[in-house]
């Protein structure tokens, strides 16, 4: 480890991993109450597992970005971090907040929980994957601004890279469309139009520019191509990210009851977001050709690689397929939507965050750059095992996806939402197995921390 | 003499000898698959015919990868009509699981498999597509 401070990026990183461990957790229960439909009812009815399923994936994916700027900032600025301290008090904030919310959730019914939580003051509630109470979104604000005034004051006194001022504005960003959260408003149409300010703009624009710094870093660090190089794709790739993302947001406005042109801008511009996703591609293999070294961290790697191939697929092909007004007025909200979340979710964040755990965790816990032979081996079976279940998840998911769409919207005699929902279990149950091979990928991802570890030799 | 002027140009921007070609292969490949079907073809035959025996292997080895991997994936969208007209018709609900799943499955793996050989020619590497493709050597 280059500088002290770089160690407050840990904690984040396991917070990390336990809330992705709990957040497929209740994605296995999800699955199974999606053909048992009375499993473990009244205790997790269905809406709520979904609201912990969601809001842990937010919310784990936001620790390991923090854990990522607080493990990148120093490095890339070569300067200890502003405040370690601060790092340490807001991750705790962090932590209990959550921990809280998720109790919450568990804990009481929904309308109760806003109750308590005084949701009446400033009604900010009730909307998908937006649910958290008011004083929790309080939180993540007050979260947020102290990482950013930490690596932003951290970057102004040292080193400025392209790398690092393009995740300082991703974060921003990031803080920013989330103040969106707050504002609420009584017509529905606008109330959605600017939820997917949020929504959209995070995933679609903002965090793009989290995972292309985060995925450079990790490049420049383990194939040794020169910055400049990087730094080039880097800024190539953002803005296409942002060309596209930003009126790309269009695609969620065709039938909320805006005016019928987002029919047309959301469609056009959509349709050029897989770009910056196959510029990714390129980058990625790119640079793995020209490599100077051979880093012994095969598995961070891996991770790095993978990311940029299954961002690619889920956000670009899985996402363009039905991001088209005229296609998308049949498939909307279906199981192709769910398909292309789960995918696109992975492929751009879950890998790139644990791309980073795995080149840092090793560094951080006192080794010279990378875990024990025996350990990667293991850790790259669980790459090899989520991967590859997520696809099978994707595939059965379009699959389903599909079939409701026929059945449901086209065919001559359309059906009830529940009657073909019975009509697809068959893929649901597929969904189930690949969902809990998902889950034993990740118990043998945790386990490679503990395998071996000793081997390598410290720092 | 056209020909050894378009040499001499792209030799000037060459880091490896060849690259060029191989690059243009990899991408009319690409192109064929996405924005431009049958133009990018066509442009990728022409390379073929003229590249096909060339004397740098790099630029040869792309060109016959590159059309080779095209002609496969014309195969694939032929092979796909066939099984759509087995299963009913283009009318029939099976047509579209069937092209979904191609498309998703068999046209992407084609679009990644391209873009691995694309940055192998960027870097002056040689590329052999999985199951289809032709040796690069003679």
């Amino acid at each position: 480890m280059q500088y002290k401070s770089q160690a407050v990026a840990k904690p984040y990183f396991i917070a990390a991993i336990g809330l992705f461990i709990g957040q497929i957790l209740f994605g296995v229960i999800l699955g199974l109450q999606y053909v048992v439909g009375d499993f473990l009812f009244p205790e997790i009815p269905f809406n709520v597992a979904r609201m912990v399923h969601t809001n842990l994936l937010i919310v784990w994916l936001l620790f390991g970005f923090m854990g990522a700027a607080y493990y990148m900032v120093p490095e890339e600025t070569e300067t200890e971090l502003y405040s370690p301290k601060l790092a340490i008090i807001l991750f705790w904030v962090f932590l209990v907040a959550g921990a809280l919310t998720i109790i919450g959730y568990l804990s009481v019914p929904y309308a109760t929980l806003a109750q308590m939580t005084g949701n009446d003051l400033l009604p900010t509630m009730g909307r998908e994957f937006l649910e958290q109470p008011t004083i929790t979104k309080v939180g993540i604000v007050i979260v947020a601004l102290g990482l950013l005034f930490n690596i932003s004051m951290t970057a102004l006194k040292g080193r400025k890279t392209a790398i690092i001022m393009v995740m300082i504005i991703g974060l921003w960003g990031l803080a920013i469309f989330f103040l969106f959260a707050f504002y609420n408003p009584v017509n529905l149409v606008l109330d959605k139009y600017f939820w997917w300010w949020v929504v959209h703009l995070w995933v679609e624009g903002v965090w793009e520019l989290i995972l292309g710094s985060i995925l450079a870093f990790v490049l420049i660090k383990m194939t040794g191509v020169d910055r400049e190089i990087i730094e080039k794709w880097l800024y190539v790739i953002i803005a296409m990210a942002l060309i596209s993302g930003i009126i790309g947001t269009g695609h969620h406005y065709f039938w909320i009851g805006t005016p019928d042109y987002w029919q047309w801008w959301g469609s056009l511009f959509s349709a050029i977001e897989p770009i910056p996703f196959f510029m990714m591609v390129i980058f990625a293999f790119n640079m793995v050709n020209k490599r100077k070294r051979d880093h012994p961290n095969k598995a961070a790697m891996l991770w790095a690689i993978g990311t940029p191939v299954m961002a690619f697929l889920g956000a670009g092909v899985w996402g363009f397929m039905h991001t088209l007004a005229p296609v998308n007025y049949f498939t909307h909200g279906s199981q192709i939507t769910a398909a292309h979340g789960h995918m696109a979710f992975y492929g751009a964040y879950v890998m790139v965050v644990l791309a980073i755990i795995s080149y840092a965790m090793p560094i951080l816990r006192g080794r010279a750059a990378a875990n024990s032979k025996k350990s990667q081996v293991v850790e790259m079976w669980s790459f090899w095992l989520m991967t590859v279940s997520m696809v099978f998840i994707t595939l059965f998911l379009t699959g389903a996806g599909i079939l409701q769409v026929w059945l449901q919207r086209i065919s001559e005699a359309p059906m009830s939402f529940m009657v073909v929902q019975d009509k697809i279990a068959i893929f649901y149950w597929m969904r189930e197995v690949a969902g809990i091979i998902f889950l034993l990928g990740l118990i043998l991802y945790v386990i490679s921390f503990f395998v071996g570890g000793e081997e390598e030799a410290s720092s | 003499m056209q020909h050894s002027d378009n040499e001499n140009n792209s030799s000037s921007i060459e880091e490896y000898p060849g690259q060029v070609v191989a690059v243009a292969a990899e991408l009319f490949f690409l192109l064929n698959l996405v924005f431009l079907p049958v133009i990018g073809f066509i442009i990728l035959s022409g390379l073929y015919l003229r590249y096909k025996n060339h004397a740098i292997s790099l630029a040869r080895c792309h060109v016959r990868q590159a059309f080779i991997a095209s002609l496969w994936s014309w195969v694939m969208l032929v092979f796909v009509n066939a099984l759509i007209l087995f299963f009913g018709g283009y009318d029939s609900p099976a047509v579209w699981v069937i092209v979904i799943l191609y498309l998703a499955s068999i046209h992407t793996a084609f679009i990644m498999f391209g873009t691995f050989a694309l940055t192998r020619a960027m870097n002056g590497r040689h590329y052999h597509y999985p199951l289809i493709g032709w040796k690069c050597s003679g």
